[in-house]
């Protein structure tokens, strides 16, 4: 009978520590309360992992609803720039730039309550405020007046308008050129990529003044430091998508390492299985990179590291393989996500200025960089008016095909003849606000829809 | 042990005498100190009764004996003390007890007896398992349904859920698709919850099942009990809300060994059939698609289409479904025991094909159960099982490959083989992956184990008392794994797959429980009191890696099967979940002379998922019954035989819905690093959470009349809960999509009505059974004060997009999209907005709600619901001899099931009518547009003029509508896709023969049953796809519940079988 007293007495002892509860802990996550002031460049680290998420998901976006694109092998593609509430593509882009906006703000309220706010913090704040503005310049860009949270909460905030939220941008991002230090790393935000965003939301919002003010900032401090330069060829235009490039094109780029989540652009646009998404538009692929088109500009270098032989390919983002690219990658998963190129800095001046020698000067490197005989000296100031906005916006397209670009400038400068296929529906150049955000947050929608 | 207690227990001993028709005994004296004892123990009508447990145990010794009758019905003890005393029992499966006392043994060979068992036929007389207990049915005073498992009439399946369906009221059972081992959808009395699982708590013997619906054995079960109030289940408190089954298996008896051998194999084919149009149907009806495109939009789009002599006339699901899907089960079982020991174990194996090629589920299950009495207080009990599922699956997913759909997807024009015997692959010629490539060139195998352990101890140190110590463990450990070959084209070369990707989770629940229990009679008043804590937890683990694919060389090649053929190893899911349960437990069972019943209980229950302050919930029950029948004035009336009123109340709990860790906020890493350096990110903010609970009433009465001819139970309920848990849709901008929140109320209602019927009770015998639920779900309050909220769609678009919404006063799973009227038959009808956006005559009237000539988001509705007004079922049972006839069948009404399969919301599916199409190479280069293949029923008979179809829209190209989204204006989420899902079922009939044990030449054997029977035989439905029982998803609160996606064909099964008792 003894034996089984002490059985029983054994059973009662372990089962009787209701503590118990308070252990169960999980261990693919801590909790918040462990975190500590040390952990903020990890919160930092974080958040590049996040916004560099939530910017691929934007990628090809604006080149799909501005007919760059067909259908590639196996899909379908029809009729790219419609859009419906109901479209859960158009959700899903919502989402991701408000799920990593409020991973900034988490930062930048976590930073606030740091004790010591040593230079450090300073520059991750000012990286957190660029990060922000460049979330809500992808907002704004698509769907106007947002809702604009600076701080993270469960309340309903409704739509600002367009001019609030660009006021916002241009606020953060102000703030942040205070706070970043100057160019080291292109895989880390520097005060020429806040100047860079800040020349083009000047630009978008029509501020000639500071656009060129801007832009020189940069382009100066590339005289005056040799950190960034245009490439010369087409092997050197192809690498600027390679992984780890070394290109000094590139101002800005997220690294696109981490193996955890791979964010293949090949895979949208040239798949190495038999099928993918998108293949260029034949138009495109034809007419694009022609020669003799005013300003007569002849054999652009950037031509055979878009396009190959193959039609249903867009080769200039690499997929390993010979023949499906012009430069070797050491990995084509790693394809950085590229936010400013250089490049953009001469066309956003040049376009401030208008048509004028002042123009011309600015974008002469840039064309000599670009075209093996680029247009002959005064015939880009010569230029009327039209032919100068059409020549702008067509080096936008042969320099930033493929990179999400094309929708909005043809957007910005109001040239909707250039998007054939939206047929007089003028609405759809405001996406529609997703039907399921304004079932929970009772937010108004854009017209038309 | 059984034994002992029955004797204690007076009350018992004298209802049990009742039933002993027959007694008597005769002595002659003979001189010597044994004696023998000869007796014969037959049935009410007087045949011998073969295989009768007799134990005769000496009251002053407390010495049992026991044997068994043979087949004349003749026992023989020949070990008696002469001039002692004797009880002896006699127990036969399906009979009551026998007893008879206080039997003095005299001189010689002549003390003999003859007993006649009376059979088991009042149900009120059976004993039922209710939480940490059992009760005799006669004190039940709760709402539960018993469920025995009779090893014949399975059907084809081998899941002890699929027999809770139709033969139970209050359980609505939802099947499965065909894929082997698919689980069926088990509601208890409507919807338990609106979130997480709407599955009740399935509990085998004492142990809470982990991961839903059980993997066990059927041949084992000897029952299940459905606790379906909340009084019966509230001492499961915290995971009670959607009502508990309890699974009993079977246990090993006093006397001879039993040894049982049970065979089955079935061929199935498939019931009901989706035909796909041949080439020239689909061919005409495309025609049209581009001719109505260009003539709408002004083009001259040429419609490609293979030369005649290069159709390879091709019917792809053909190509991937096997001829016929076979299944077989063996199984056997030896059980047996002694007065101080009993066991049961049993091996059983189950082999089931899936009519697509390839797929199959296997099942192996061992249980050793024990109980051995170390002396006279301390009994030990013990019950191990191991279970191995080992499923060959198919991507049929959204997930994956959409095998299935793929296959109808193809040109009906092409073979899988290119001119040399290659696969085809998609982008060349075909339009889609090559279905055959998917199925031969990806395996896909998944085992589970689980291991199921009890160790108890009964201890017993004085009358009345028990004392039982438990502890439960259930391990589980399941391995994963996909493997590709270098012809899998989809895959191979592609990053985020490798070669081999396999995962090993594992997970362990262990239970330790004290319960206390004590039993006595004061006056008239029976009363049992139940006292005790549980502690249980709950670890998770999962782990998987991804090895390299075969781009640039990395793996070398398919031979390989390890994950580090290649030179790099990926992480690809990993997990880990806990939780941990506390609980007390109380009960107190009272009853007064046999008529009034009165149960109440209390637990309370903590969980580590709350936060610390609000951890703890009380789930209290109270219950009483009035047999009525045993009042005098009750004999003064002849028609009641029995009459039994209950009332309850109680109040459950749940904890699903939302995550383990739901109270907490949390940081995570992983995805989070950035350029090599580690990152954090906020995953979750911490909600403070309480319980969801919810309140139950249940009435109801039991009876019989025609001296228990016809006995029926009649329940009426109502549940409401409360702060109902569940990830509520949040604007976007909070940085989340869904929060754990606690919502609003629902409630569930219902009468639910079973009939039993002894209709014949000669040599023909005929049983017929009924039940029938009427169970009404509706939401009283949502979210702060708003009365509707759009369930936001989730998964892949295929699923059909955002259907559902939780709408006040509506039940759960209600439909809400845009309802079709009709088509337009000519373009003078079409309104103005919808003409501007392309609408012509052939497309699809839409309900224009708000009148405002223009279909939006405003124009969806309340169209139905998922989930069933009534359902029900049947059994017969006519016997003659040794034949059985046994069919068995239900029925459900008013649910609707969206056949997403057809193309709703996307542009896929076997209706879209040239929305489907592709580009595709040919041989010389160039490159085509192709359309998807189509099915029969509206490539023959749709819209081309007016007046020739009101339901299925005209064939046109996709690209004609605008301001509809990518699927276009026809292929809105509406009720074009919604079917009633109304069915009536014969679901399995069955011929069984009984050899009688008198034409058996072999001694050994004592008895043979052989059987043939048909598995879903018979539908009635007007449900166009291959099954209306059907959901994507089993919980009736999830975007996709009601959604049929396309998997593969449930079966009709034909089987032959035997059962041999040695």
């Amino acid at each position: 009978m003894k034996k089984y007293i002490i059985l029983i007495n054994f059973v009662l002892i372990i089962s009787s520590c209701s503590k118990k509860l308070d252990e169960i802990k999980p261990r693919n996550a801590i909790l918040q309360e462990q975190l500590t002031d040390a952990d903020i460049i990890k919160l930092r680290n974080g958040v590049y992992a996040q916004v560099e998420q939530g910017i691929f998901s934007f990628a090809f976006d604006f080149d799909v609803r501005a007919d760059n694109f067909r259908s590639g092998p196996g899909f379908s593609l029809v009729d790219a720039v419609n859009m419906n509430p109901s479209d859960a593509s158009i959700l899903s882009l919502w989402r991701s730039a408000y799920n990593r906006i409020a991973d900034v703000n988490f930062l930048l309220e976590t930073l606030e309550l740091s004790p010591n706010q040593t230079t450090d913090k300073q520059t991750y704040k000012g990286e957190g405020l660029y990060f922000r503005a460049l979330l809500y310049y992808h907002l704004v860009t698509r769907w106007g007046g947002v809702p604009i949270l600076t701080k993270r909460t469960f309340d309903i905030v409704p739509r600002s308008s367009e001019a609030q939220v660009w006021a916002q941008i241009k606020s953060d991002l102000l703030a942040a050129e205070a706070l970043v230090p100057d160019f080291s790393n292109k895989f880390f935000v520097s005060k020429q990529a806040i100047q860079s965003l800040l020349a083009s939301v000047y630009l978008a919002t029509n501020d000639k003044n500071n656009t060129i003010l801007y832009a020189d900032k940069v382009l100066n401090y590339a005289t005056s430091t040799s950190k960034f330069a245009l490439t010369t060829d087409a092997n050197g235009f192809a690498t600027n998508f390679i992984s780890n490039t070394t290109s000094k094109e590139v101002i800005f780029a997220f690294v696109n390492s981490n193996t955890n989540s791979r964010k293949l652009y090949y895979s949208l646009v040239n798949d190495v299985d038999p099928t993918w998404n998108y293949s260029p538009s034949l138009n495109v692929i034809s007419s694009l990179y022609a020669d003799g088109v005013k300003p007569n500009r002849v054999s652009d270098k950037r031509k055979t590291a878009v396009f190959s032989s193959d039609n249903t390919r867009l080769i200039k983002f690499p997929n390993g393989r010979t023949g499906q690219q012009l430069v070797a990658t050491s990995n084509a998963d790693a394809t950085p996500v590229v936010i400013t190129r250089f490049s953009e800095l001469f066309l956003i001046k040049a376009e401030a200025l208008g048509s004028s020698i002042a123009a011309e000067t600015t974008l002469a490197s840039y064309f000599i960089a670009r075209y093996n005989t680029p247009p002959t000296a005064g015939t880009v100031a010569a230029l009327s008016s039209t032919d100068f906005h059409n020549l702008i916006l067509d080096e936008r397209h042969r320099e930033f095909y493929g990179e999400s670009y094309r929708w909005f400038d043809i957007k910005r400068t109001n040239r909707l003849d250039l998007l054939p296929s939206l047929a007089g529906r003028n609405y759809l150049m405001y996406y529609p606000i997703p039907q399921v955000e304004r079932d929970l947050g009772g937010y108004s929608q854009n017209t038309g829809y | 042990m059984q034994l002992k207690k029955q004797q204690s227990n007076k009350r018992l001993l004298a209802l049990a005498l009742v039933w002993l028709t027959s007694l008597f005994s005769i002595g002659l004296a003979v001189a010597q100190s044994t004696a023998s004892i000869k007796g014969l123990v037959q049935t009410e009508s007087g045949e011998p009764l073969n295989g009768v447990s007799v134990t005769a145990t000496n009251i002053a010794t407390k010495k049992s004996v026991t044997t068994n009758t043979n087949e004349k019905g003749v026992f023989l003890i020949s070990t008696l003390q002469l001039g002692n005393t004797y009880n002896f029992t006699f127990s036969y499966v399906g009979y009551e007890m026998g007893f008879v006392n206080d039997f003095k043994v005299k001189e010689g060979n002549e003390n003999s007896l003859l007993v006649r068992l009376k059979q088991a036929t009042s149900t009120l007389d059976q004993v039922v398992v209710v939480g940490y207990g059992t009760q005799n049915k006669r004190d039940v005073s709760t709402s539960v349904s018993t469920v025995k498992m009779n090893t014949v009439d399975q059907g084809a399946g081998y899941n002890p859920v699929r027999m809770l369906q139709g033969r139970a009221s209050g359980i609505n059972v939802v099947g499965s698709s065909g894929v082997p081992g698919a689980k069926p959808v088990v509601l208890i009395r409507g919807v338990g919850s609106i979130s997480g699982n709407s599955a009740p708590l399935f509990v085998i013997d004492g142990i809470p099942n982990e991961g839903g619906y059980p993997n066990i054995n059927p041949n084992d079960i000897e029952s299940m009990e459905v606790l379906k109030d909340a009084s019966a289940a509230a001492i499961y408190g915290s995971r009670a809300n959607s009502g508990v089954v309890l699974i009993t298996t079977k246990s090993g008896k006093l006397g001879n060994t039993l040894i049982e051998l049970d065979a089955k194999y079935g061929v199935g084919t498939i019931a009901k059939d989706i035909v796909m149009a041949n080439s020239l149907e689909y061919a005409s009806v495309m025609q049209v698609a581009i001719d109505n495109f260009n003539k709408q939009r002004g083009t001259n789009l040429a419609y490609y289409k293979p030369l005649a002599n290069e159709i390879e006339e091709t019917d792809w699901t053909k190509v991937i479904q096997r001829t016929n899907a076979k299944t077989s089960s063996y199984n056997l079982s030896i059980s047996g025991g002694n007065d101080k020991t009993t066991f049961f174990t049993s091996f059983g194996t189950f082999r089931q094909e899936g009519i697509l090629k390839m797929s199959d589920y296997n099942q192996h299950s061992f249980r050793l159960k024990v109980s051995h009495r170390i002396n006279s207080t301390v009994q030990f009990n013990s019950n191990f099982s191991l279970s191995l599922t080992d499923r060959n699956l198919l991507e049929e997913e959204n997930s994956g490959l959409k095998i299935l759909r793929t296959a109808r997807e193809e040109q009906p024009w092409y073979n899988p083989y290119t001119a040399n015997g290659d696969y085809k692959t998609n982008g060349i010629l075909l339009i889609r992956h090559n279905p055959v490539m998917l199925i031969n060139e990806e395996k896909w195998n998944t085992k589970r184990y689980e291991g199921l352990g009890l160790i108890s101890f009964d201890i017993k140190p004085f009358k009345g008392f028990k004392y039982a110590p438990t502890l439960k463990v259930f391990a589980t450990y399941f391995d994963e794994k996909k493997t590709l070959t270098e012809k899998m084209v989809a895959r191979s070369l592609s990053a985020g797959w490798g070669a081999i990707a396999q995962n090993k989770n594992t997970g362990l629940r262990y239970i330790i429980e004290n319960m206390l229990q004590y039993a006595n009679k004061v006056g008239g008043i029976d009363y049992t009191i139940l006292a005790g804590h549980s502690y249980e937890k709950f670890t998770a683990e999962d782990f998987g890696v991804l090895s390299d694919n075969y781009a640039n060389g990395a793996f070398p090649s398919s031979n390989f099967g390890l994950v580090n053929a290649g030179p790099n190893i990926y992480p690809n899911g990993f997990g880990y979940n806990a939780f941990a349960i506390e609980s007390y437990i109380s009960r107190v069972n009272i009853g007064y002379k046999g008529k009034y019943m009165l149960n109440a209980s209390l637990r309370v229950d903590g969980a580590s998922k709350f936060s610390q302050n609000k951890r703890y919930g009380n789930f209290p029950s109270a219950s009483a019954a009035w047999l009525i029948h045993k009042e005098n004035f009750f004999d003064k009336q002849k028609l009641f035989t029995e009459f039994k009123i209950r009332a309850s109340i109680g109040v459950t709990g749940s904890i699903n819905g939302v995550s383990n860790f739901a109270s907490k906020s949390l940081i995570t890493a992983g995805n989070n690093s950035y350029n090599g350096q580690s990152g954090f990110s906020l995953a979750q903010i911490g909600q403070q959470l309480t319980w969801e609970k919810a309140t139950q009433t249940n009435l109801g009465i039991d009876a019989s009349i025609f001296n228990n001819n016809l006995s029926f139970s009649i329940d009426i309920f109502k549940q409401r809960t409360t702060d109902l848990l569940y990830n509520k849709p949040i604007q976007a901008s909070s940085g989340f999509t869904t929060i754990a929140s606690n919502i609003g109320t629902m409630e569930n209602s219902g009468i639910e009505l079973a009939i039993n019927g002894k209709i014949l009770k000669k040599a023909l015998k005929w049983d017929l059974g009924i039940n029938f639920s009427v169970i009404k779900n509706n939401l009283v309050s949502l979210i702060d004060n708003t009365n509707f909220l759009t369930v936001p769609a989730s998964g892949s678009s295929l699923f059909g997009g955002q259907m559902h919404a939780l709408i006040n006063g509506q039940p759960v799973s209600t439909y809400y999209i845009y309802q079709q009227t009709g088509i337009y038959q000519n373009d003078t009808e079409v309104p103005t907005a919808l003409f501007a956006k392309g609408v012509r005559a052939g497309d699809i009237i839409y309900k224009d709600v708000n009148n405002d000539g223009d279909i939006t988001e405003l124009d969806r509705l309340n169209v139905g619901k998922a989930i069933p007004d009534f359902y029900g079922g049947f059994t017969s049972n006519v016997s003659y001899k040794g034949f059985e006839l046994n069919v068995f069948g239900q029925f459900s009404y008013g649910n609707k099931v969206m056949a997403a399969w057809r193309g709703v919301n996307g542009t896929e599916g076997t209706d879209h009518l040239g929305n489907a199409f592709s580009n595709t190479r040919l041989l010389d280069g160039s490159t085509v547009e192709q359309f998807f293949g189509i099915r029969k029923e509206v490539a023959t008979n749709y819209w081309n003029g007016a007046g020739t179809n009101n339901t299925t829209p005209r064939p046109v190209r996709r690209g004609v509508h605008t301001g509809y989204g990518a699927a276009g204006y026809n292929f809105l989420t509406s009720t074009r896709f919604l079917e009633d899902a109304s069915y009536f079922k014969l679901k399995t009939l069955t011929l069984a023969y009984s050899i009688p044990s008198k034409m058996l030449k072999i001694k050994s054997i004592s008895g043979v049953r052989l059987f043939a029977s048909v598995d879903n035989f018979l539908t009635i439905t007007k449900y166009s796809g291959y099954d209306p029982e059907q959901t994507l998803e089993s919980s009736p609160g999830h975007p996709n519940y009601g959604v049929d996606f396309g998997l593969q064909a449930t079966l009709r099964t034909y089987l032959l079988g035997f059962n041999l008792q040695f």
